[in-house]
């Protein structure tokens, strides 16, 4: 992370919910943005960190995509800084 | 007082209706929806019995999708006041689990953004809720009733982004 810091490298945090994080094992992972431009390329960057198997879950782009809190599609654009969230279909109420 | 709470404590209806009489004098109708963990059986497996409920959500993300579905039931509705809480954590047959509160002169209003809130509630807010039981535990799909029932809506005024 510090030689992170040093290189000016970009980050994205990645925030995983409800069966996507028992699958993933974790919560939350930092990623550094390197060469990827759109949500969907996540999930190259993501299958460093996380089992296979949530990265085959992922990868029918079901799951709704959060950027900063707000919905977003998993063509998005990513920016430096920027909080993703990978969110499974609602169940509240 | 907010406008929405997400807690994992209870409420007390004659509270919130004490609270939003008194912040919306001028109101005429009040409607209140309450949900209830209806009954804790395994869905897919129904002679199983489910122990309780477990909920969670996006801390930020969800209060402010619930405050932009306020937002928008008043554009359609317009009313005096509205509030939603919703409960997260564990949560047990029979108690309270969510609750939708909205004041306004007349009672259309209040009863249609009432229905507003809770339909999108159900389908935009994230939240997610997982049966536990002595066999396991299983995390619950949106249904489609509650999809079609928030898109009512859609063909009938401004929709939500």
């Amino acid at each position: 992370m510090i030689g992170c810091v040093i290189a000016g490298c970009l980050m994205i945090r990645v925030l995983l919910f409800a069966n996507l994080r028992d699958v993933a094992g974790t919560n939350q992972v930092e990623l550094p943005l390197d060469n990827m431009t759109h949500v969907r390329d996540l999930l190259t960057g993501l299958s460093a960190h996380v089992p296979l198997e949530l990265i085959e879950v992922l990868s029918d782009e079901s799951a709704m995509v959060s950027i900063n809190q707000k919905y977003a599609g998993w063509d998005a654009p990513l920016v430096d800084g920027a909080e993703v969230g990978f969110l499974p279909p609602v169940s509240g109420g | 007082m907010s406008d929405v709470v997400i807690c994992e404590q209870d409420f007390d209806v004659g509270e919130q209706y004490a609270q939003v009489c008194a912040l919306a004098p001028r109101a005429g109708a009040v409607v209140f929806f309450v949900g209830l963990v209806r009954d804790l059986y395994d869905s897919q497996n129904s002679d199983e019995t489910i122990e309780f409920l477990e909920l969670e959500h996006y801390p930020g993300m969800t209060e402010s999708l619930c405050q932009e579905i306020i937002d928008q039931a008043r554009q359609r509705f317009p009313f005096d006041r509205a509030r939603v809480i919703h409960r997260v954590g564990k949560i047990h047959a029979s108690e309270q689990i969510v609750m939708v509160v909205v004041a306004s002169r007349h009672r259309d209003n209040a009863f249609q953004a009432a229905q507003f809130i809770m339909d999108y509630l159900k389908t935009r807010a994230t939240f997610w809720k997982k049966e536990v039981g002595v066999k396991g535990e299983q995390w619950l799909d949106r249904k489609e009733s509650d999809l079609s029932a928030s898109l009512r809506w859609e063909n009938n005024g401004p929709e939500l982004e």
